[in-house]
């Protein structure tokens, strides 16, 4: 990358078709590339986060001001925040987990605390609540980074110890990349 | 022998459908050459197909073996028309490809095939294959239709986990 100047642009909208052209209808009329992006649906929520870099300095306000119109007619509050770019993550071993159960307070906490702890680095993170209304289900699934020339062997069943302890139920499998 | 560059997305050729092989003549042995030899050259290609060397021939190099979680394999070998007869099974797996750098998207693949194809001295032959080799064999195969693993990926991360409504 090696881009300068660099917003994150963060939004939320009551979900309907259109959402994505306003939004990017502006950045591509100012000049803005995109870089990333990642957005879905949270309960009825249209949530988007891009990453845009732009040829010339701006402030936070600039960028901010050319949103105005949309929150106005349309609705969509975005939010701006100048980024400094960080180093890439280092390359270790991928993981997805499946953490499941009937919903309670603590799980995402528990779980992230305890990777946290062991120098574990969560790359994606995914809740639902599913299930029944009168029997909730909640679903975390998340990717997950192990340091390179991790010590711990015991972390998966360290791990498995604290759903047991949550009485969810976990499935850990290691994801494999490999150029073909 | 040459080891040659290996054409990288956009390139319109690695979006064409190959040609395929009827007779073992010089250029058909000269892509043969270059396949092996550019394989070799890069220390982790497992695999490569003639269109990522610009030459639309239905030919494949793999080396499955080069990975060491690859278990079971056939072990290094060219395929000449590769045509999958059959597959069960579905098995996820994050991918990437020497021509898209920078990419690894999750695509589901076959488990296990049954795949017909010709060695490099035109004999026929027809081999069951599972896990790493036979997800190789699916990839390469598809470079000969044009077909990138973009085009298969579900999801860039975690695989979807989306509530359905059902009445």
């Amino acid at each position: 990358m090696g881009k300068a100047n660099l917003f994150s642009l963060m939004l939320v909208a009551g979900d309907r078709p259109g959402i994505v052209a306003d939004v990017t209808k502006v950045l591509l009329e100012n000049n803005f590339n995109i870089e990333d992006s990642s957005s879905t649906l949270l309960q009825g929520f249209f949530a988007a986060i891009f990453i845009v870099s732009h040829e010339k300095p701006m402030t936070e306000c600039e960028v901010k001001e050319l949103f105005e119109g949309l929150l106005e007619k349309k609705g969509v509050s975005v939010k701006v925040q100048s980024m400094t770019e960080t180093e890439e993550a280092p390359a270790g071993e991928h993981y997805i987990i499946s953490v499941y159960g009937s919903d309670k307070p603590g799980i995402v906490h528990k779980v992230a605390s305890f990777l946290s702890a062991e120098g574990i680095n969560i790359i994606d993170l995914q809740t639902k609540v599913a299930g029944k209304e009168k029997s909730p289900i909640y679903i975390m699934v998340m990717e997950v980074v192990l340091p390179e020339y991790f010590p711990d062997k015991t972390w998966t069943d360290k791990l498995k110890q604290i759903s047991a302890e949550l009485g969810t139920d976990i499935h850990l499998r290691q994801i494999e990349t490999y150029e073909l | 022998m040459a080891v040659r560059e290996v054409l990288v997305y956009p390139d319109p050729v690695l979006k064409e459908i190959s040609e395929d092989v009827t007779e073992l003549n010089d250029k058909i042995k000269q892509v043969i050459e270059d396949l092996k030899d550019t394989m070799e050259s890069s220390s982790h290609s497992v695999g490569i197909a003639a269109p990522q060397i610009g030459e639309l021939y239905r030919i494949i190099a793999i080396d499955p073996g080069k990975n060491p979680k690859c278990g079971q394999s056939h072990g290094r070998q060219i395929m000449i028309n590769p045509v999958i007869l059959k597959w069960e099974g579905i098995t996820p797996f994050r991918e990437g490809c020497m021509s898209v750098p920078d990419y690894t998207g999750n695509v589901n693949r076959a488990r296990k095939i049954l795949v017909q194809y010709m060695d490099e001295n035109l004999e026929e032959k027809v081999i069951e294959t599972e896990g790493f080799e036979a997800i190789l064999i699916q990839h390469e195969s598809d470079h000969l239709d044009g077909v990138l693993f973009i085009d298969r990926v579900i999801s860039r991360r975690t695989d979807l986990f989306r509530r359905k409504k059902y009445k």
